[in-house]
């Protein structure tokens, strides 16, 4: 199977500043969608910036369809289409005056499918881009990533501020995207529900540094979250399970395998895990 | 390149308005000024001067509106390279420059025949001073932009403008003594004067490409 996106050992870090991205490695198979999730600050829009040459890195490598990630290489950008999390279009144009620029711009750019998209979206084609609502703008740059052929779409926490509404329809939209198969989808978040919705693997960032990569629903069906009393948690060794975290009165233990850990701890309650559970239990400090 | 430079113009697009409008106003206003005056050789050298620094200062509001916009991150996105960007952006500034220079000559001729005079002596005054202050928005702003980020971009264009003046004046004192034993010394020292200019702004492009190359964002 291609790889989409690979980020081998990727290292940057900050003068004056203690944050650093640490050796993160990172692989995304052709056809899936990879959600990158961490708290704030956690390092996954640095990542995203260094794979987008936004920023410099201090060492590792990016490929993205085996091709290496340069300045000079531009024809790998017009195969990545690319969501921030706010706008990042001048607000003093209009959705058809962007499009002009984009024209001129992308070797593949689909006007006419841009302009479907603004039609489905019912996002007005000569109004200034500044006065349109935040759903609306978010939609016109996920318009913009689909309409010039791009295989990889990198989105950086673009549903965050989202209403529901606004938050489905784009996802259906990615959804349609990666009903290609060699189409993929590298997506940031600190709020994991969509997630849950859309990826086939999650990847853990925290303070810079991978922490875990997994099958999505691995981690739904496979893992799971035991609760049980400070008492019982200190009978259990700790390779029994990945992290802990203590919780008012109780213990809470995520474990890899909870059908296997349910069989050897029976009277221990093993529940299923959400994303939004794991990533505070595998991000919080060793108990 | 072809969109990067179109973006530009886009975004600046009501303020070249706005200067069009009022360069049209002060020729205008000139031309009816001149019925009433005599001496008007320093009035016209003004508003050509005026004119094509008017519009060299639209360099500035790009560099404003594509920071604020965050433009300029998403820009690198795409399948143009870093050097595109600058490249673009020093493009759209002559652009800016040649309009200034068409609206410029609007105003001299509107000069011409509200008196009847030419007063070529004074038109070229004007286009040279005009050449080097309009070259010298582009010329120090795009690179002090780039090392000082655009939080600083006010501080910046007040020190561009002080550096294009004193750039006219500073280059007139130390180098006119050199010209004025020389036949055509005006032609020879305002070619010389332009070409300075032309030179520091292709200096500028170069290092402010040099210095985007290793830019973060």
């Amino acid at each position: 199977m291609e790889t989409a996106l690979q980020i081998s050992n990727l290292c940057k870090s900050y003068k004056n500043a203690d944050f650093q991205l640490e050796n993160v490695s990172i692989k995304i198979p052709s056809g899936s969608i990879m959600g990158f999730v961490g708290k704030n600050g956690a390092g996954k829009s640095t990542t995203i910036n260094a794979v987008l040459n936004i920023i410099q890195k201090d060492s590792g490598e990016v490929t993205i369809f085996g091709e290496t990630m340069t300045d000079d290489n531009r024809m790998i950008r017009n195969d990545i289409g690319v969501v921030f999390d706010t706008l990042h279009f001048s607000g003093e144009l209009t959705p058809k005056k962007l499009e002009k620029v984009c024209r001129d711009t992308y070797e593949n750019w689909q006007g006419e499918q841009f302009f479907s998209y603004l039609e489905r979206f019912k996002i007005p084609t000569n109004k200034k881009i500044k006065t349109l609502s935040r759903g609306m703008t978010m939609k016109l740059s996920v318009s913009v990533a689909l309409s010039h052929k791009a295989r990889l779409l990198i989105l950086d926490e673009a549903t965050a501020g989202l209403d529901p509404v606004a938050r489905e329809e784009l996802l259906d939209l990615l959804l349609e995207f990666v009903e290609d198969e060699e189409h993929s989808i590298f997506m940031s978040y600190h709020m994991s529900s969509d997630l849950e919705k859309v990826a086939d693997y999650i990847t853990f960032i925290d303070q810079g540094k991978i922490i875990l990569t997994e099958e999505k629903d691995t981690l739904l069906y496979q893992y799971g979250i035991a609760r049980m009393k400070q008492s019982d948690f200190e009978k259990l060794d700790p390779p029994e399970y990945l992290a802990a975290r203590k919780r008012g009165l109780q213990m809470e233990a995520l474990v890899q395998n909870k059908a296997q850990f349910a069989r050897e701890y029976p009277g221990l309650v093993v529940d299923n895990a959400t994303i939004d559970e794991i990533l505070p239990l595998l991000t919080q400090e060793d108990v | 390149m072809k969109g990067l430079i179109r973006n530009n113009f886009y975004t600046v697009e009501g303020s070249l308005k706005s200067t069009l409008l009022i360069s049209l106003i002060a020729a205008v206003v000139l031309a009816v000024i001149t019925r009433f005056t005599t001496d008007n050789g320093p009035l016209l050298s003004g508003i050509i001067g005026g004119n094509m620094g008017g519009f060299g200062a639209l360099t500035m509001t790009i560099i404003q509106k594509d920071a604020a916009s965050k433009w300029n991150k998403f820009e690198l996105t795409m399948p143009v390279r870093r050097k595109d960007v600058i490249t673009a952006r020093y493009i759209s500034s002559m652009l800016y420059i040649l309009i200034g220079i068409v609206m410029a000559l609007v105003s001299a001729l509107l000069f011409h025949l509200s008196t009847g005079a030419l007063n070529l002596e004074r038109m070229s005054y004007g286009f040279v001073f005009g050449w080097g202050f309009a070259l010298s928005m582009p010329t120090f702003v795009i690179p002090l932009v780039l090392i000082l980020g655009t939080d600083r971009t006010e501080p910046i264009i007040v020190v561009s403008v002080i550096a294009g003046l004193v750039l006219f004046f500073g280059y007139s004192a130390v180098f006119s003594p050199f010209f004025s034993n020389l036949e055509h010394s005006n032609f020879l020292f305002r070619s010389s004067y332009m070409i300075f200019c032309t030179v520091l702004f292709v200096l500028s492009y170069l290092i402010s490409c040099r210095i985007y190359q290793k830019k973060e964002l």
